[in-house]
């Protein structure tokens, strides 16, 4: 486990080195979406940001959010709906491509330059059905943790601010758990040769072998999004009642952007630990 | 015939345009809300220091609601679709609601011409919504008031009682609709004028509204609230025969509608109010009200309970009795406005009566501080020097009538546009007169006619003031008084007479 634990750090502080924005862009796609989408919804007293974020807001949860200021407590939860989203379909093409672009100067043999669009194309339907079953399996357990008895329970052992930091931390270290299940299935995908089945069990494979150094190094990068996520959950109404209800887009822009680089530098330090380990079994 | 691509475009073109129409609807209403909410936090700002805001941070604050108004453009129900519509007319009560605060707040600053200019316009661009337009009549009425137009305001609360037939409460609710309290604003108005006969006359008329209202079918709980109206305007004009008649049709009401059950307190207080009012031996009557008060003691009734259970035990004579229930009032119920300066009044009063002279006159001096808008601090400290006057006491009545004129001053400093401040002032006339101080008294005549012109007390002041400067030699100030009277009360019945003394004093 040490030995794991050890060479999962050293592909973790690998990827943070040895970041490029080239790897990064497909990424920076998704990033700049959602930062259009924030935008917009910052704008929401405009008819563009009233087309379209208040458009996506109303398709959400209809017309009540779209109120100010009550619409500042709505946006954690538009955004996150649009993250979601983004990755499951967009990303679906661009996740395989950065873990692509990562790999080629790793093992520039496996990834050769003009296979490119065939392995991203091969990627796509595993990591789509991955990212819905673990989409499902979140959506689940945060639906499971705000049940009345459940959270009911919480709330009898911490009370107040406390209880609702227990419920969003709970629901965030359940919910990354997930994610780490799942990591590994875009990186199966785009290797050589494999079948959506295949991809998808061997990601899930290499992820149980590898899950406990992996959900450190999960819970470690995401720890700045996961602390504005908590912030966002736990004083949300704070902000919009007592401080300034705009306070909320900056801080859901603070963990967008957050997010979206911890994301890929997991899914980078996931690709070079699998990437070694099959070096190391051949 | 097949479709070609510039149909299809032609039709995308059309949706989003009529998307964007109703987007751009949404919008503006965002805007509106955005604009009234900074008003809103900026006012949250202000009360939230420690110095009171004054009356120019106070228009300050007002103009920032007020800007609300210039975020969207009237007519604001437009467009073809009801959502359109729909959102206007939600951008319309928004803009309503941030030109009443902003009225409020000038209402606050002392100036309710501003607030009447608002009620003027929230009329002009009521786009045929009763809300607004009930709103704009509520807020003229306040501020018509304020200005000592008080007829005006008895005048606009007639209109809105034929405009504005009551509605029932919604679904789920119990609310009243504010219009079935009109009638009784009206009496309070006049009774805040001195005018006990115009309160009679307007509670009359209130009881005819109520009736005219029962005429036709109504939705059963609307029927409750308006024979509960009527029951309590029966029970203050004594009329226990016909207050009896509506308890027994509320009864009915009650147990044919279980929602009603409610109301049950309701009829409770008004049956044992009728029994005191009817029975020679009040002692049944007023141990009921004392149980009303002691089985409900959160009931908006039980303050009055009490209070009527104590008026009922003074007129019987039971004068221990009544002095203990009027100062349970005063130590349950020390935040009701309305009816715990008059118990404290009462009690004095009985204080007296029953020979604690120098209790009744530290329970007099209290109310001031106690109860500062109420018309019970008016009279108190007024009546501690008329009670000195009649004990025979006429240097301490003096000392009392020098206090009284001090404790006024700083009433009308405190709260210089109150209904009371008129009072106070011909107050501090009747103190100066008293004590002949003849520049002071025509001083105080001179306030009260540039304060409250057309106060029924300025009437007064204005003929005591025109016999003072005659009687100091001061004819010409004496026909300046008098011209003023026929300026501010051109309909008196007096004027004929008061035109005749002022050529009298010109030749």
């Amino acid at each position: 486990m040490a030995r794991e634990i050890r060479t999962m750090r050293a592909a973790a502080l690998e990827a943070l080195g040895s970041f490029r924005f080239y790897e990064f862009a497909p990424f920076a796609w998704i990033l700049a979406a959602e930062l259009l989408v924030l935008g917009l919804a910052m704008n929401l007293g405009t008819t563009a940001g009233m087309a379209t974020a208040g458009w996506l807001t109303e398709r959400l949860a209809g017309d009540r959010p779209l109120h100010y200021p009550d619409f500042y407590r709505f946006l954690p939860n538009l955004i996150t709906n649009i993250e979601a989203i983004l990755f499951l379909v967009a990303g679906s093409v661009l996740i395989p491509l950065a873990i692509i672009r990562i790999l080629r100067p790793i093992d520039p043999a496996s990834f050769p330059e003009r296979d490119t669009g065939a392995r991203v194309r091969q990627a796509v339907l595993p990591v789509l059905i991955g990212a819905l079953i673990c989409l499902a399996l979140i959506v689940g357990w945060q639906w499971v943790l705000h049940q009345r008895a459940v959270e009911g329970t919480i709330r009898t052992f911490a009370r107040g601010f406390a209880g609702s930091a227990v419920v969003a931390a709970l629901g965030m270290l359940v919910g990354y758990a997930v994610w780490t299940f799942f990591v590994f299935v875009p990186v199966v995908a785009v290797q050589p040769g494999r079948s959506p089945g295949s991809a998808i069990g061997s990601g899930l494979r290499a992820a149980s072998q590898n899950f406990f150094p992996v959900y450190l190094v999960v819970v470690g990068l995401s720890l700045p999004a996961a602390a504005m996520l908590l912030v966002l959950q736990v004083m949300g109404n704070f902000l919009v009642g007592q401080i300034r209800p705009e306070i909320i887009g900056v801080l859901v822009g603070i963990y967008v952007v957050c997010s979206m680089f911890a994301t890929f530098f997991i899914y980078a330090a996931a690709a070079r630990l699998y990437q070694a380990q099959q070096a190391e079994a051949a | 015939m097949s479709a070609g691509p510039g149909r299809w475009l032609l039709l995308a073109a059309a949706c989003l345009a009529a998307g964007c129409g109703l987007a751009e609807r949404k919008a503006e209403r965002y805007r509106v809300e955005q604009t009234a909410y900074a008003a809103h936090k900026a006012e949250r700002e202000v009360r939230l220091m420690r110095t009171r805001p004054d009356s120019t941070a106070l228009l300050k604050l007002r103009a920032e609601y007020a800007r609300v108004r210039a975020v969207s453009t009237p007519p604001y129900i437009r467009g073809a679709s009801v959502r359109d519509r729909s959102v206007g007319r939600d951008v319309l009560r928004l803009v309503a609601g941030a030109e009443l605060q902003s009225a409020r707040l000038a209402i606050e600053a002392g100036r309710p011409d501003i607030a009447l200019e608002s009620s003027r316009w929230l009329a002009d661009h009521a786009e045929g919504d009763t809300l607004v337009a009930r709103q704009s009549d509520f807020l003229a009425v306040g501020a018509l008031r304020m200005m000592g137009r008080q007829n005006e305001a008895i005048e606009r609360m007639r209109g809105m009682l034929t405009r504005y037939p009551p509605n029932p409460p919604p679904a789920g609710s119990s609310e009243e609709d504010a219009i079935l309290t009109v009638p009784e604003m009206m009496a309070g108005v006049r009774r805040d004028q001195g005018d006990e006969a115009g309160a009679k006359r307007e509670l009359d008329n209130g009881a005819a509204y109520l009736r005219g209202l029962l005429s036709e079918p109504r939705d059963p709980m609307l029927e409750a609230q308006i024979r509960s109206r009527l029951v309590r305007i029966l029970l203050e004009q004594n009329q226990a025969a016909a207050a009896i008649e509506q308890v027994s049709a509320l009864d009915r009401l009650v147990a044919a509608n279980p929602p009603l059950r409610e109301l049950q307190p309701e009829l409770e207080y008004s049956r044992a109010k009728i029994r005191a009012m009817t029975d020679h031996d009040p002692g049944e009557g007023t141990a009921m009200l004392e149980q009303f008060a002691a089985r409900y003691p959160k009931h908006p009734l039980a303050s009055r309970a009490l209070l009527d259970a104590a008026v009922f035990l003074e007129d019987a004579k039971r004068l221990p009795d009544a002095l203990a229930r009027y100062r349970e009032v005063v130590a349950r119920y020390p935040g009701d406005e309305e009816l715990a300066p008059i118990a404290l009044f009462r009690e004095a009063m009985l204080e007296e009566r029953t020979g604690d002279w120098d209790r009744a006159k530290s329970t007099l001096e209290s109310l001031p501080v106690k109860y500062p808008r109420s018309q019970a601090a008016v009279e108190a400290p007024f009546t501690i020097a008329m009670r000195y006057y009649a004990r025979g006491d006429k240097d301490a009545a003096k000392v009392a009538l020098g206090r009284a004129v001090a404790i006024y001053t700083d009433m009308i400093a405190k709260d210089s546009t109150s209904a009371y401040a008129p009072v106070c002032r011909y107050n501090i006339l009747r103190a100066h007169l008293s004590l002949g101080e003849w520049d002071k008294a025509l001083a105080a005549v001179d306030e009260l006619a540039l304060r409250n012109p057309r106060h029924p007390f300025t009437a007064q002041a204005l003929l005591e003031g025109a016999k003072v400067a005659n009687a100091n030699h001061q004819r010409d100030r004496a026909a300046g008084y008098l011209q003023q009277y026929l300026e501010f009360f051109p309909d008196s019945p007096l004027a004929a007479q008061v035109r005749q003394q002022k050529n009298a004093l010109l030749q």
